[in-house]
């Protein structure tokens, strides 16, 4: 009798959960895994984006990505891009989280105006950006000439192309995640940092020992939205450098868009599907990577 | 606090709810006709985000209010509605998959663009040859470029061929108690040779840095399909027909093979490239618009509409000139390709330039539905008033005056521009441009030439820029660029 | 000697240690705020830049060099925006697409986090293993068949049943609404928040014969307020500077988005700075204030939500 009621119970909740998930699993299922589905299809076919005159040519479009020194080209720009703007995005995420953390007065204020890039438009926040870094008469080489130092040629040269481009995408994305860890440091325990301050322990051993611990998980989680996002770069190469120069900041995304829109694109768009998902395999390996670590980690510390 | 939650969540559903519903009222692709209070049939017009711009759109909304209001419109029953289109042919596709009633009736393409976008356009050669269009009316590089394999996509509407903007207070200022000879003479700046000796006169040098530079150089680059082009060189091949179509036409090393001398002279254009950055005429921060418009940079590049970009700044005194001929060679010394006989480049005519340029611009053209069963009667009945529409645009000799003088464009009824005083009397630019116009050409179009523009050709130029000799150079875009090409042409 | 420094605050020679400390502490924070300071203004520096830019007269945008101060203020560039295009209509639509967005989002997402956290129904961690991966899947390999599902979803638009005949979605504010309606980051989010919490509300609500959906929206749901406003911010502030898609799958006049406006002064023949710091502006502002707006909470965050695994 009571196995019976646990049972029926059960199975209530089971029904319940999935009405819950239901709205989310049907959004996922119409505009995720179908178009996924449709996207691997065409990914064996040369086709245009009509799907008509389809012509089945199986793993040619895989070949020929091997094939591309344009897409590993830019692969190899996206992973320097990835290794540059990741850590640094979530270091000074931290960093600024920890800072208008602090009860200080302002901090609130402070809080805001770290947040304003990410609130500005990407289009007008680059046009700005392009100013800025005029190498003639950019504010940026005036400030750099004030201490001394000479011009630098951000944008223009292919040697600095890329790392400017990586401080734009930091400046505009260090205010999301700032945010995120805001959160995560509020939910600190405050006993951790009394029973710190009693033991002595100064700033930066606390932020050391108990901050950073504490916010493991948090990092996790950031890094990897973060690392996914920057394999994704596309709108500031297209605003600010069409990935020139001399195809230092071309990106994947970039390319593919190229060849799904671009303006002589033609029958490309089963090769772009191809690319994107080469794309894909590799984001996947790289997450994989990361969340071993995490697991790691999460094992040494047992 | 709950409530109000509940209502919100109430709220948004229903947001969601009618938002899905208002789609429901899409109707069948017949009868989706729309007419003004006249009982006039309303035909749409897309164009390109260009259009988009304030003065740009007033100018051309101010023809067609013209337009539209002439007996002949009338008499046609329809009145023209247009609206500017960002990702144009992207846009264009997607409605051209959904059907008649959200395409446009005519569309202001991008001629360049026509061989990769044919099955969204409707071949009008039927049409032509029951009108009797004769082709020889148009400007044939701009009516070309709207044929691909022999059938006919639009009707060239302008010709908008790029050159070189000359500051001339700029110059006024150089020649200012200088000896005849030692002056600059605009009227003259049709050699390489000339515009390498007017860059050096007008740069202005303080010590290590450049306040003023001569000649843009920063966005050179862009503009070697025309130094290619006056130095009668070709970047691909064209040919029909021919085993290497869609290739690059060069040979390695630049080595000559069959007599036709191409690939040294697109190695010779890079050389005289190198050259041009070697004199280091142009700050890299003046490449831009900005410069130019402000004197900071004396000569720059820019399309025959760059003067309604340049409207906002303070110069008002300049000229447009055609790209200058190639008048020798520039291989010499370090540029010289090793395997290269030095007496071999006697055999071919190195100083045979002409000035001219790229030719870009519009046409006018009818979409079709992708899909032959969204092709109905009353799509049918739309093409056949938007070709009546095109005809009077285009044929109607006052008509297509009204067009031009309005647009400020260049009409590509080559007819005009000896007997309209518009073209004759023009003391703007277009009358700077007009006598070479015969000399322009558009660029080749084949599938992938786009990438190979931009990543392929521009990138390598950018990287000799900083220091990769021609050579290489040379090297790295036919091979590259060959890959490229085959891998778009599916051949790779 | 905790209350040895109560008794003798100031003139205790004993206590020159903890002056130093104090000299130390002011020096820290003094740094501090340099430090702060300093990115403060380059964080800020293009913002002012847009600000600064919306309300200079045309002649001295485009003049070299530029100066950080304007000579005088006009307002000639917002009385073109609203002039030259459909400001209010655009403004609506964006309004009205993403707070549906927003919304939906939380809601849905909130719901389905609520589930995979606390029903623990069966096969929930296969599910939700399968959304995260989802999460690594580049936004442009979906997205030209996500336009054809759009294109022939039953019913819509005049379609018939099996999604042939109509329109679809085409053209339809809902063809940006749809796609991201519910996002698995915001599940992902939620969840975090969700798993923070203790299971025992939820069982002695249980036992007390609540329903779940009540149990949810009752019990639950008010404790992750934190989460759901951050949650509701970055989902704000991605749909309404949504730029790509839209322009992909909307183009009526009536249909246009505020994002889309930028084409009429930014496009491939030229840039009109003046106006296009103005929309820039503009369109900063409902993010500002919802930003200000959830800063108290915030604080309130501090006990109840947190990212925890």
């Amino acid at each position: 009798m009571k196995g019976r009621i646990n049972l029926s119970m059960k199975a209530r909740r089971d029904i319940v959960g999935y009405v819950f998930v239901f709205p989310a699993l049907l959004c996922f299922v119409v505009f995720v895994l179908i178009p996924l589905i449709l996207s691997l299809v065409l990914s064996f076919y040369k086709t245009d984006m009509f799907f008509m005159d389809m012509e089945l040519v199986g793993f040619a479009n895989f070949g020929r990505v091997f094939r591309d020194t344009l897409f590993w080209r830019s692969i190899g720009n996206i992973l320097l891009y990835t290794l540059m703007a990741v850590p640094m995005n979530v270091i000074l995420s931290l960093v600024l989280a920890a800072l208008v953390n602090s009860k200080i007065r302002g901090s609130k204020a402070f809080r805001l105006l770290f947040y304003l890039p990410s609130i500005t438009s990407t289009v007008a926040a680059s046009i700005v950006w392009l100013w800025l870094m005029n190498p003639a008469y950019g504010l940026l080489n005036e400030i750099l000439n004030a201490f001394g130092l000479p011009d630098a040629t951000w944008l223009s040269h292919s040697k600095t192309a890329l790392v400017s481009v990586t401080l734009i995408t930091v400046w505009q994305g260090v205010g999301g995640n700032m945010i995120i860890f805001v959160a995560a440091l509020q939910n600190v325990p405050q006993q951790l940092y009394e029973a710190a301050k009693l033991d002595g322990a100064g700033m930066f051993t606390t932020f050391f020992r108990i901050t950073i611990p504490m916010l493991m998980p948090t990092m996790y989680f950031i890094l990897t939205m973060t690392l996914i996002g920057a394999f994704q770069l596309y709108d500031q190469v297209y605003v600010l450098t069409s990935g020139g120069p001399a195809n230092a900041t071309l990106t994947p995304v970039y390319l593919i868009w190229q060849n799904s829109f671009g303006e002589n694109a033609g029958a490309q768009a089963g090769y772009a599907s191809a690319q994107s998902f080469i794309l894909f395999l590799l984001i996947m390996a790289v997450t994989f990577v990361i969340r071993r670590f995490d697991r790691d980690g999460k094992e040494a510390k047992r | 606090m709950k409530k109000k939650m509940s209502c919100a969540v109430a709220l948004a559903l229903g947001v969601t709810l009618v938002g899905s519903l208002a789609g429901c009222g899409g109707g069948s692709p017949d009868n989706y006709s729309k007419y003004d209070k006249d009982g006039r049939l309303i035909l749409t017009i897309w164009a390109t985000d260009q259009y988009a711009n304030a003065d740009v759109r007033a100018r051309f909304q101010g023809y067609l209010d013209k337009f539209n209001d002439t007996d002949e419109m009338k008499d046609l029953g329809v009145t023209l509605q247009f609206s500017p289109m960002s990702l144009l042919p992207s846009t264009l596709n997607t409605a051209c998959l959904t059907g008649p009633q959200k395409m446009p009736d005519i569309v202001i393409w991008d001629r360049f663009s026509t061989p990769s976008n044919t099955n969204i356009l409707l071949p009008l050669d039927d049409l032509i040859a029951e009108d009797e269009i004769d082709k020889n009316e148009f400007l044939s590089e701009a009516y070309d470029e709207l044929t691909v394999e022999g059938v006919q996509y639009g009707l060239p509407l302008d010709a908008d061929p790029w050159g070189i903007y000359l500051n001339m207070d700029a110059v006024n200022e150089y020649n200012e108690g200088k000896a005849e000879g030692d002056q600059i003479d605009p009227d003259n700046l049709n050699t390489w040779s000339a515009l390498l000796d007017a860059g050096d006169k007008l740069t202005v040098r303080k010590g290590n840095s450049i306040t003023r530079s001569g000649l843009n150089t920063t966005s050179a680059d862009g503009q070697f399909f025309s130094f290619v082009f006056t130095g009668t060189g070709e970047l691909i091949n064209t040919k029909a027909g021919s085993d290497t179509y869609g290739d690059t036409v060069m040979q390695q090393n630049g080595m000559l093979k069959g007599g036709d001398g191409l690939s040294l002279r697109v190695y010779d254009s890079l050389a005289f490239f190198k050259e041009l950055y070697r004199k280091n005429l142009c700050d890299t921060g003046h490449g831009g618009t900005d410069a130019f418009g402000n004197g900071l940079c004396a000569m720059t590049y820019g399309s025959i509409y760059f003067p309604q970009e340049l409207s906002k700044y303070s110069l008002k005194n300049y000229k447009m000139l055609p790209y200058p001929a190639r008048d020798r060679t520039y291989l010499q010394g370090e540029t010289l390709p090793q395997v290269l006989d030095a007496s071999a480049t006697d055999q071919y005519d190195m100083q045979n330039g002409q000035v001219g340029g790229m030719l870009g611009g519009f046409g006018l053209a009818i979409p079709q539905p992708v899909n032959k069963a969204m092709r109905t009667n009353d799509w049918k009945k739309h093409v056949e008033k938007s070709w009546e529409v095109i005809k009077l645009w285009l044929m109607n000799d006052e008509m297509n005056e009204l067009y031009f003088t309005e647009n400020q464009s260049i009409t590509c009824r080559t007819d005009f521009w000896d007997t309209n005083e518009f073209y004759t009397q023009n003391t703007g630019v277009i009358g700077d441009i007009l006598p070479y116009l015969q000399n322009y050409k558009m660029r080749p179009s084949v599938a992938g030439y786009e990438i190979f523009e931009s990543s392929v050709v521009r990138s390598e130029i950018q990287a000799m820029k900083e220091g990769n000799t021609v050579l290489k150079t040379y090297e790295n875009i036919r091979v590259l660029g060959n890959e490229v090409l085959r891998l778009a042409q599916g051949r790779g | 000697m905790k209350t040895l420094f109560k008794i003798n605050p100031k003139c205790n020679p004993a206590n020159w240690d903890r002056n130093k400390r104090i000299v130390r502490l002011v020096a820290v924070k003094t740094l501090l705020y340099l430090a702060l300071v300093l990115l403060a203004i380059v964080m800020c520096l293009p913002f002012y830049w847009s600000l600064i830019t919306s309300f200079r007269p045309n002649d001295e945008i485009y003049k070299l060099p530029v100066t950080l101060f304007p000579s005088r203020f006009t307002i000639e560039h917002y009385a073109r925006v609203f002039d030259e295009i459909p400001f209010f209509r655009m403004l609506l639509n964006s309004l009205i697409t993403t707070g549906t967005g927003v919304f939906t989002n939380l809601f849905f997402g909130a719901l389905a986090a609520y589930a995979f956290s606390k029903i623990k129904f069966r096969g929930h961690k296969i599910i939700f293993n399968v959304l995260l991966c989802s999460m690594m899947i580049p936004g442009v390999i979906t997205l030209i068949p996500t336009f054809f599902v759009l294109l022939r979803f039953p019913l819509a638009g005049g379609n018939s049943f099996l999604g042939q005949g109509g329109i679809g979605f085409y053209d339809n504010l809902a063809a940006v609404i749809l796609p991201g309606a519910v996002g698995v980051y915001g599940i992902f989010f939620m969840r975090q928040f969700f798993v923070s919490l203790s299971d025992d509300l939820a069982e002695s609500a249980r036992i007390d014969g609540a329903g779940e959906f009540k149990i949810f929206f009752r019990i639950y749901l008010p404790l992750v307020l934190p989460g759901l406003l951050t949650l509701g911010l970055f989902t704000f502030q991605s749909g309404w500077n949504n730029f790509m898609w839209p322009n992909i799958v909307l183009q009526s006049p009536e249909n246009q988005l505020l994002t889309m406006a930028f084409k009429f002064f930014h496009n491939s023949r030229t840039t009109d700075f003046g106006p296009l710091m103005v929309l820039s502006v503009m369109m900063a502002i409902p993010v500002l204030i919802l930003f200000v707006f959830m800063q108290k909470y915030f604080v309130q965050g501090v006990a109840l939500g947190g990212v925890k695994e």
